[in-house]
């Protein structure tokens, strides 16, 4: 069976909100922990880490943990000794409760991407027809406070946090959805300063994000959304916000739909991953010849991400944009199309997490996630700690996004709007 | 006759009967040959297996540890004729067949393709689980030795099909079912090292089979339950020939 990538922001969940769990059951969660990671990591000698002196180390915390918080606090303590992506401890409260500070299918949203710009948390998204959007919010903006609590130290724990700097975007973007998240139905009070930097207060409503419910083995039901329309300039778009197969077909139905266009953007920014081996068949209607978009390394064999062309495929140029929360399978297949010679990348360095991963049940009722291989591109490049690289650097700032809302996309626009010719090796 | 299935695009050949001729030297009294010959015996017999002309296989297919749960459906047609229907939540529906000449493969992931090379052998080779001879699939059978596989002493048998990598076989030493196999899955996405383990052995129409599998990939463990097991029902030819898309 192949197994697929998942979400690396899910790894960066951790509190609970249940009752504590026995120490008993603690530790036999503790021991399939620290066991499959010593059987599976792709990496037999840990990165330098030595597995088996952490195991008693670790063991001693999880026995004295307090409470539920500070056990799963150890586990994923445990877990970030690895220094990589896609390890971490999902609390059960995920896939159904609430309380653990983790949006779920029975939370709304006002409608924000929150985004961690020239150092603050700022507006760099309104979903039209949003709550946000109705009460006048724009991007831009920078985030203070939300129900009366600053959002400061959330992002400062999160930039003084020494590993994975390169998840900062995504983990600052996560918390912040999180800290904005509630109860359908109970509105959530925001303080901004707005471009005058004067204070806005804005009350918005929390509604049910737009999307279907999807469901993939122990991963946390998610609403899958795609956005398909025609720019001016005859420039097809196509936004979808996690790689689940229910969103396959109709991802094909959009580029097939723009098989005319002058261009198409693929836009990955707030994607952060999902069914890695859906990359494949996306890639697919883009190419003309086989290829690979990369291979995934296990501790024993690897997969190699083959893509046979789909016809009808789409020959036009292509742009992909990305930014620091675009994860995991955005990652493949951005750095897959990019060195394809298929499509230019436009907007930010990505997040760098990039380890093909799965999600377990433990005893105490909790999942772990945990990677079983690594991710090397077409040409041996590994994007874990990397990310994809834009061929078209967009720098976010709040000048930029208040006087034009969306620069990235008006740059991936006047790209493909400018550059007509064909892609290497496709035939126009 | 075991059962056939084929999962995932990259699980594939490991469920099939694989018994082969032997052409070891004698070793802890006895050969691979003997061995393999025993095995068929321990089925039902040549005479038993040859009876069966068609044959449906329903099981269910989980990952436990994953939350995964699906169903395998299998048509097969003698003397080589396979379809295998592997439906995931979550994931959807892959169908793989062999009409005696053409194997191909419809998944969501790489849409619809002919099956070449070390694919194309691997689906032949599932095809003939009707059959008793399995020299036409394998160069070579060499036994390898007396093993313990658990509490059982098993005989480890290594076959080398055609164009492929070796797989082992572990039969129990004493009613020589199939208690294992080991080998590597080839095709155009890499090579991938199996496990799989046979259990949970019932006689239906005559036949010894695993009414239980554990298939083990990585750290992705999948286990078939057998349901249901037909022969003899009509099956269409055209089930089993390369859809035009």
């Amino acid at each position: 069976m192949k197994k697929l990538p998942i979400l690396a922001v899910l790894s960066l969940w951790g509190a609970l909100a249940r009752a504590d769990v026995p120490v008993e059951t603690r530790l036999q969660s503790f021991e399939t922990v620290w066991s499959r990671v010593n059987e599976y990591y792709f990496d037999p000698k840990f990165g330098g880490v030595d597995w088996s002196k952490l195991k008693d180390r670790y063991r001693v915390k999880v026995e004295e943990a307090r409470n539920d918080a500070e056990y799963v606090g150890a586990l994923n303590g445990l877990l970030q000794e690895l220094g990589a992506s896609h390890f971490g401890v999902i609390p059960s409260s995920a896939y159904g409760g609430s309380g653990a500070g983790i949006p779920t299918l029975a939370d709304g949203e006002p409608g924000l991407r929150i985004g961690l710009v020239e150092g603050r948390p700022t507006v760099v998204g309104v979903e039209p027809g949003s709550p946000a959007d109705r009460a006048g919010v724009k991007t831009g903006w920078i985030l203070v406070a939300v129900d009366s609590r600053p959002v400061a130290p959330i992002v400062r724990a999160i930039l003084q946090d020494p590993a994975q700097r390169n998840l900062i975007p995504l983990k600052v973007s996560s918390a912040l959805r999180a800290a904005l998240s509630g109860p359908v139905g109970k509105p959530v009070s925001a303080m901004f300063y707005d471009a005058s930097y004067r204070t806005v207060h804005k009350t918005m409503e929390r509604v049910q994000s737009p999307g279907q419910v999807v469901r993939f083995g122990e991963l946390p039901p998610i609403r899958a959304r795609l956005e398909v329309r025609r720019l001016p300039g005859d420039i097809g778009y196509i936004r979808f916000n996690i790689f689940m197969m229910p969103l396959l077909e109709p991802i094909k139905k959009a580029i097939d739909s723009f098989r005319g266009a002058k261009g198409i953007i693929l836009d990955l920014r707030g994607n952060p991953g999902g069914v890695g081996a859906m990359a494949i068949p996306i890639a697919a209607k883009f190419l003309e010849r086989p290829a690979q978009l990369g291979t995934m390394r296990m501790r024993t064999g690897q997969t190699r991400f083959a893509v046979n062309p789909q016809p009808p495929l789409y020959r036009g140029p292509v742009a992909v944009l990305i930014d620091g929360t675009s994860a995991s399978t955005s990652e493949i297949l951005a750095a897959g199309l990019q060195e394809l010679g298929v499509a230019r990348l436009v907007g930010e360095r990505t997040a760098g997490a990039v380890l093909p991963s799965v999600i377990e049940r433990l005893p105490c009722g909790n999942r772990l996630q945990y990677a079983f291989a690594d991710f090397r591109t077409p040409k041996g490049v590994l994007l874990e700690g990397r990310g994809a690289v834009p061929d078209v650097s967009v720098s976010l700032t709040r000048e930029a996004l208040l006087r034009d809302g969306d620069v990235a996309l008006d740059r991936a626009v006047r790209l493909l709007l400018g550059n007509r010719q064909a892609r290497p090796g496709v035939t126009p | 006759m075991k059962t056939p299935l084929r999962k995932l695009a990259l699980l594939s050949l490991l469920l099939s009967a694989c018994v082969a001729w032997g052409q070891a030297p004698a070793q802890a009294g006895i050969t691979a040959e003997q061995v393999l010959d025993k095995a068929i015996a321990a089925s039902g017999g040549k005479e038993t297996i040859a009876k069966i002309k068609t044959a449906v296989l329903r099981a269910t297919m989980e990952a436990p540890m994953q939350g995964l749960k699906g169903s395998v459906v299998t048509y097969v047609k003698a003397p080589n004729k396979i379809r295998v229907e592997t439906d995931i939540e979550g994931i959807g529906k892959t169908v793989q067949g062999f009409d005696g000449k053409v194997a191909w493969s419809k998944d969501p992931i790489q849409g619809l393709r002919k099956l070449e090379g070390a694919e194309k052998a691997a689906m032949a080779r599932n095809s003939s689980i009707v059959s008793t001879d399995w020299r036409q699939f394998y160069t070579k059978a060499t036994y390898v030795g007396l093993e313990k596989f658990g509490d059982k002493d098993v005989h480890v048998i290594e076959l080398t099909p055609k164009g492929a990598k070796p797989i082992r076989q572990f039969f129990d030493a004493e009613t020589f079912l199939l208690l294992k196999q080991t080998g590597v899955q080839e095709g155009p996405m890499g090579e991938m090292p199996f496990e799989a383990y046979f259990s949970d052995y019932k006689e239906v129409d005559g036949l010894k089979l695993a009414m239980k599998q554990v298939v083990k990939v990585g750290p992705i463990e999948i286990q078939i339950t057998m349901k249901e097991i037909k022969q003899g029902l009509p099956v269409d030819d055209k089930l089993f020939a390369m859809p035009a898309n």
